[in-house]
């Protein structure tokens, strides 16, 4: 009778310990499991990151190889004797982007005109700071093209000085340049035209695949 | 490099000539020459005191002063202008950025030094004359100062000016 008492005693000592074994066992399993998880995702970004910039290392190379081939190419064609072309094509180039050609491309056309308050010369300058920030590379004003030294002048209120030459309303500004940048920029909530509308002046906006400049 | 391309040719030596010129006129060169400094702060703690309105707006020196500051300057025939340090070219935007102005792709802020090339005389007169805008912005609490130079240096254009959407309409 004691032994059996002693025996069963024993067993549940042996049990409740091997119970006790198993709940950490089951506990540090969890524990580990999670931060096993943690370290494999930073060493996949870590490895990601890697793999980024050494694309980004490999694109800056390649960069500088176009560039060493420009200059190689370029050195070539100067040793040549189309000097005189490759230079013609940049004066082309330079002229357009001074101005002195006619141009032609998609963009839009906007027309501002007197409504219950008179369209001034501010209305007009920031409309061409608000086209050259959404990247108008032409611009004009009634025909008139916009250049580097364009100004626009206001001697009475009805007439304004562009380029030294009179205009006056309704003024037709053209731009060429990405259409949908140009749109955006003038139309975007509480931007140009809606504080064109909110001081009551008239202001239209059109799209168009070609616009030309002179 | 072009200097090499150009030899004893003549065609070529005008061209490269021709192409200089543009390319001053675009910005692409560091210019110097007699010319006027305009310098803009915003108003005196002072002055914004004893100020009747107190719209702090009123004080602040703007991306809108800054284009009517340029038109003016362009009026008055500048050739070359830059605004704390970065050229101001064709394709220049003014933008307000909260607290700086951005010229040109480039963060501004005050106080700001407007450089400009040309006949001192009449940029001097022409941007200090009474009602100008300069005069209105002084009235309006905005510490303005105007100095005449001599010698004034403006760097050159940082960026590129390429058109992509604009074609030469080849027939006219």
């Amino acid at each position: 009778m004691k032994e059996k008492i002693i025996l069963s005693i024993s067993i549940g000592c042996a049990a409740l310990i091997l119970t006790m074994v198993m709940f950490t066992q089951f506990k540090t399993i969890e524990y580990t499991d999670i931060v096993a998880l943690e370290t494999m995702r930073e060493a996949e970004l870590r490895a990601e990151l890697a793999s980024w910039k050494s694309k980004y290392e490999e694109a800056e190379t390649k960069m500088g190889d176009t560039k060493q081939k420009i200059t190689e190419y370029q050195t070539q064609i100067s040793s040549e004797q189309n000097a005189t072309e490759l230079l013609r094509q940049e004066l082309i180039e330079s002229q357009k982007t001074l101005g002195y050609t006619d141009v032609q491309g998609e963009g839009i056309m906007i027309t501002l005109e007197n409504g219950e308050e008179k369209v001034d010369r501010f209305d007009l300058i920031s409309l061409i700071n608000e086209l050259r920030l959404a990247g108008a590379e032409a611009i004009s004003v009634n025909d008139e093209r916009v250049v580097f030294k364009t100004d626009i002048a206001l001697p009475t209120s009805e007439i304004f000085l562009i380029n030294s030459k009179r205009i006056s309303g309704p003024y037709t500004i053209k731009a060429i340049g990405e259409m949908k940048y140009l749109e955006s920029a003038i139309t975007i909530k509480n931007g140009y035209l809606d504080q064109r509308k909110t001081e009551r002046k008239k202001s239209q906006l059109r799209n168009s695949n070609q616009y030309h400049h002179s | 490099m072009r200097n090499q391309v150009v030899n004893q040719d003549t065609d070529s030596v005008k061209l490269s000539e021709e192409l200089q010129e543009n390319n001053m006129l675009l910005g692409y060169y560091d210019v110097s020459g007699e010319g006027i400094t305009i310098t803009l702060k915003d108003a005196n703690k002072s002055t914004i005191k004893t100020a009747i309105f107190t719209d702090p707006n009123e004080f602040v020196v703007h991306d809108a002063d800054l284009m009517e500051v340029v038109n003016a300057l362009k009026e008055s025939g500048a050739e070359a202008i830059s605004i704390n340090g970065q050229r101001v070219v064709d394709s220049t935007a003014i933008t307000c950025l909260g607290n700086v102005i951005q010229v040109g792709g480039e963060k501004v802020g005050v106080p700001f030094e407007i450089k400009a090339i040309g006949l001192t005389e009449r940029l001097y007169g022409g941007l200090t004359m009474p009602g100008g805008y300069l005069d209105k912005m002084e009235k309006a609490g905005i510490q303005v100062k105007v100095e005449k130079s001599e010698n004034i240096v403006i760097p050159k254009y940082n960026g590129v000016s390429q058109f992509e959407y604009a074609e030469n309409v080849e027939s006219r």
